[in-house]
């Protein structure tokens, strides 16, 4: 068996799990590439295990969750191991599992999904000959119709979705003899289509392909390939190894959950878990993909063409609402249709969910989304590909404003981030949002020498005068913005009257108690300081710190590492390490209890925004790359791998001392210098 | 064959008693002895006469009335090694009882949940209806709750998955205090039995939900002692 190297600055070790953490431990060894994921079961049944394989955007129906699909991994060993450690080596992407204890030789098992060989997945296992038999090399879920056969001394198995998709694969198994052991060594290839059945024809090339190339070729090209990822893109943190080890294992679970061909959609577990369904939110639009863009520009820009392929969609529930443009969905899967339940229990009574009708800053959302991968990314291609998403959101914020008799404009009856406070009018995120995306869809309107979108009637005066008209609730005299009309009258209780966050508060205090506080779930004005600085008032950030974070439960996953990055930016970086602590545990140590059905893709995502754009302050806006480190007192020195603008970005931050390096010209500004033209090098 | 020990006299005041027990005998498969006091056979036996019966090796289970819990019911729960179930006051006088739908409040810790799994799997098998509560305090509400109607759907099925495995069974949660919501929800429900793992303490602090359970629970309850208890 192909030793892996226990650096404990790449591994991540799951001891044996008591059977109440077995579906955590899945969670955290998922392996995932070419928009296929498979949960890292063990290879045995074992007590509380939910193994699972899970493709990119292949939903069960219409409005369910995600399709399983086959299943590779299972073997057959009698008895079964008492004790064993998986091994998650993120440095050549491969999950070893040994077995403890016992008498004989131990189990041992590596598989991997193949980075190179997108679809195909290899495994290997090994134990006593008396213990270990190979079974079949799929099984089918019990869940989902499917049908299986053998071809040509390949298995093949295919899933079937009520909406026509489905998941494929064809595999191949050898098993050997060493001495005492009996090996076997197995791969698969999969192809999945969210709306036809999948031709098995390439998963049987590609299988075949990797059977000739033989498992230790495949191995040494998986090791050659994530070598290179970790190359380009990744953090040195020597001085806080339990910081650096959960910042690598969140760019891992990045570049692995989110496809790069085609179109991804990137649910809010990714494809760890059947948890949320697979569906996607604004996680992938404001947090996964501003990641995304500085680790793979290709994932991101798979990310927009999900939404983009949507617009038309979004386009026709607009105009069923009597909008102009597209009014994008709180949740989606296949279609692009809002599939948001529209209600739920919530402590014995089943509660109205409005989310899906009121929360349409996710439509801004999506416009910032496709800016943020412009402005970090060049060609342009993407940029006329992108418009519309910016036009057609433009163009809806511009029918959704109501102008009262002073001519200001509002937009009335939403949810803004802060989820525990519904209906309100004039909900400063969404509505610095919608100003912020009418200026930019003006600004992608005049970009196009035409109307692209083939529309007519686009006045982008009208949209920029009608931005500077929309209210925003800013007070020059506090500083601060009202989080909507009316907060600041609300009962002014502070979390800390409450208990110590993070916590679900409205699970504590109930939903009508938090609604009638200016307790809330998450940064709802930070995030325009997070998104937006542009558009909010020069100095702002501190004050409207100092009065919503004390009133911030955090009860939603995405907060921690989005006021980590707000703490860092506001230059209180301590205290932002600690808050980045809570995110960094989430999924590696299950502090939602809700692990089990996924990892929290966002906040992985949200975790290396922290480190980048927080504690080393990197931005680009107007072409320039600039860095403005605020490191905590732990922290000597820090350095970050990123791409940026075709570039491949090398920074290094020692105390007061920034080095920049780039495989190519691109325009940086460090600490106190002017922007300038730097080719390979710059530092201060 | 084993047998679910009725404490109470044949003919008195705990006709219930005997009713409940006859219920907990199908479900155990067991066969029903009378439990009376020595040489008063219109009184309910003393805690340890019951106690003794209980520790006999073919003993399941003890039903016994909550008329006289100082008496009787808290001695024998606080001791017992096997399960208990409380029958109380206004069942043993009015009642007839059948057991449909049990509700089992589980607080999320593996003690309380391996109390009950044995129990949990017979009353399923027995064709009765599962209802899992839990209540969440400030200790132990969760951190995170993303989205409504999902949230809901992953933290059930996990806690279901991890503290009360088997099919069918139903859970709903709810905030404060356990003890304001145990009945509540079994009244909301029609649940027949209450059944509950406890640490056998009764002294300051502990046993709060129990109590208050059993005190006004107008159906059984079940306590079911964990291994730390013992």
């Amino acid at each position: 068996m192909p030793d892996v190297d226990a650096d404990p600055a790449w591994t991540v070790r799951v001891g044996t799990p008591v059977p109440l953490r077995e579906r955590i431990a899945e969670t955290i060894c998922t392996l995932a590439a070419g928009g296929v994921g498979t949960r890292g079961s063990v290879e045995e049944k074992r007590s509380g295990s939910t193994p699972l394989v899970l493709a990119d955007g292949v939903y069960e129906d219409a409005s369910g969750g995600l399709l399983p699909g086959p299943s590779w991994t299972g073997v057959v060993i009698d008895p079964p191991p008492a004790a064993d450690e998986r091994l998650l080596d993120l440095r050549t992407g491969v999950l070893a599992r040994t077995e403890r204890g016992g008498d004989g030789p131990p189990l041992r098992t590596l598989r991997f999904a193949s980075i190179t060989r997108p679809g195909v997945v290899a495994m290997r296992a090994e134990a006593g000959a008396a213990r270990l038999r190979a079974g079949p090399a799929l099984l089918s879920p019990a869940a989902a119709p499917s049908s299986t056969g053998n071809l040509c001394g390949l298995r093949w198995a295919r899933v079937t979705a009520k909406s026509g998709g489905g998941i494929g694969a064809v595999a191949g198994q050898r098993i050997g003899r060493d001495h005492t052991l009996r090996i076997v060594e197995r791969v698969a290839g999969y192809v999945a289509d969210p709306v036809r059945q999948p031709r098995l024809g390439p998963a049987a090339r590609a299988t075949r392909s990797a059977i000739a190339a033989g498992f230790e070729t495949l191995l040494r090209e998986q090791q050659a390939a994530w070598q290179a990822r970790w190359d380009s893109v990744g953090i040195d943190l020597p001085a806080d190894p339990d910081t650096q080890l959960a910042v690598r294992y969140s760019l891992f679970q990045l570049w692995s959950n989110v496809n790069r061909r085609g179109e991804a959609a990137v649910g809010a577990r990714g494809l760890s878990g059947a948890g949320y369904g697979g569906h996607v939110f604004w996680d992938a639009d404001v947090f996964v993909l501003p990641a995304m863009v500085t680790i793979d520009p290709r994932a991101a820009l798979a990310m927009l063409r999900y939404r983009l392929r949507r617009l038309p969609a979004a386009l026709a529930r607009a105009t069923a609402e009597g909008r102009a443009g597209a009014r994008f969905p709180w949740e989606s899967a296949a279609t692009g249709a809002d599939v948001t339940p529209s209600s739920g229990p919530l402590g014995g009574s089943t509660v109205p969910i409005l989310t899906g009708t009121q929360e349409e800053h996710i439509t801004a959302d999506v416009a910032w989304a496709a800016e943020r991968f412009l402005s970090w990314t060049r060609g342009s291609a993407a940029r006329q590909e992108l418009a519309p998403l910016l036009v057609e959101t433009a163009r809806y914020w511009s029918s959704r404003c109501r102008a009262d008799s002073s001519g200001r404009a509002h937009v009335d009856t939403v949810i803004g981030p802060d989820e525990y406070h519904e209906a309100v009018d004039d909900n400063a995120y969404t509505n610095v949002m919608a100003r912020w995306n009418l200026r930019a869809g003006a600004a992608a309107a005049e970009r196009l020498s035409t109307d692209r979108a083939g529309r007519t009637g686009t006045d982008v005066a009208a949209w920029r005068e009608l931005a500077d008209r929309i209210v925003d609730g800013y007070d020059r005299q506090t500083g601060r913005y009202e989080q909507f009309a009316g907060y600041f009258g609300l009962e002014p209780l502070l979390i800390a009257d409450v208990t110590t966050p993070p916590v679900a508060a409205d699970l504590l205090l109930g939903r009508d108690r938090i609604a009638h506080s200016q307790v809330i779930k998450q940064p709802d004005v930070l995030m325009l300081h997070h998104l937006v600085p542009g558009e909010v008032e020069p100095g702002s950030l501190v004050p409207n710190l100092d009065f919503y974070l004390p009133r911030t439960a955090h009860g939603s996953s995405l907060s921690p590492a989005v006021t980590a990055t707000l703490l860092a930016r506001a230059g209180r970086p301590d205290d932002a390490l600690a808050m980045l602590d809570i995110a960094l545990r989430l999924d590696l140590e299950d502090t939602t209890g809700m692990t089990a059905g996924g990892l929290h893709l966002a906040n992985l995502a949200g975790i290396w925004q922290a480190v980048l754009t927080g504690f080393a302050g990197v931005s680009v806006a107007g072409g320039v790359l600039s860095v403005d480190p605020r490191l905590p007192g732990a922290w000597p020195a820090l350095v970050l791998r990123f791409r940026c603008r075709g570039r491949r970005i090398a920074l290094s931050i020692a105390g007061e001392r920034v080095r920049l390096r780039t495989d190519g010209p691109i325009r940086v500004a460090l600490p106190g210098r002017r922007p300038r033209r730097v080719d390979e090098e710059v530092s201060t | 064959m084993s047998t679910v020990l009725a404490a109470t006299a044949p003919g008195g005041p705990g006709l219930a008693v005997t009713d409940v027990a006859e219920w907990m005998s199908g479900v155990l498969n067991a066969s029903v002895l009378q439990v009376g006091a020595s040489g008063r056979p219109d009184q309910a036996p003393d805690p340890d006469r019951v106690l003794a019966e209980l520790d006999e090796p073919r003993s399941a289970l003890a039903v016994i009335p909550a008329t006289a819990l100082d008496q009787l019911a808290w001695p024998v729960v606080r001791r017992a090694r096997k399960p208990v179930v409380i029958v109380p006051g206004a069942l043993v006088e009015h009642g007839h009882w059948q057991l449909k739908r049990a509700l089992i409040p589980l607080d999320g810790t593996a003690e309380s949940a391996d109390a009950v799994t044995e129990t949990v799997g017979l009353l399923s098998d027995a064709g009765v209806e599962l209802l899992v509560l839990h209540v969440f305090d400030a200790a132990t509400v969760p951190r995170f709750w993303d989205h409504p109607g999902h949230a809901d759907r992953v933290w059930q099925h996990e806690f279901l998955a991890r503290f009360c495995d088997r099919p069918g069974v139903r859970m709903q949660w709810r905030s404060g205090t356990p003890g304001e919501h145990v009945l509540d929800v079994a009244a909301a429900e029609h649940s027949d039995l209450i059944a509950l793992g406890w640490s056998q303490r009764l002294d300051a602090g502990h046993a709060r939900t129990v109590r208050r359970t059993v005190e006004l629970s107008p159906v059984p309850v079940l306590l079911l002692p964990t291994r730390t208890g013992q």
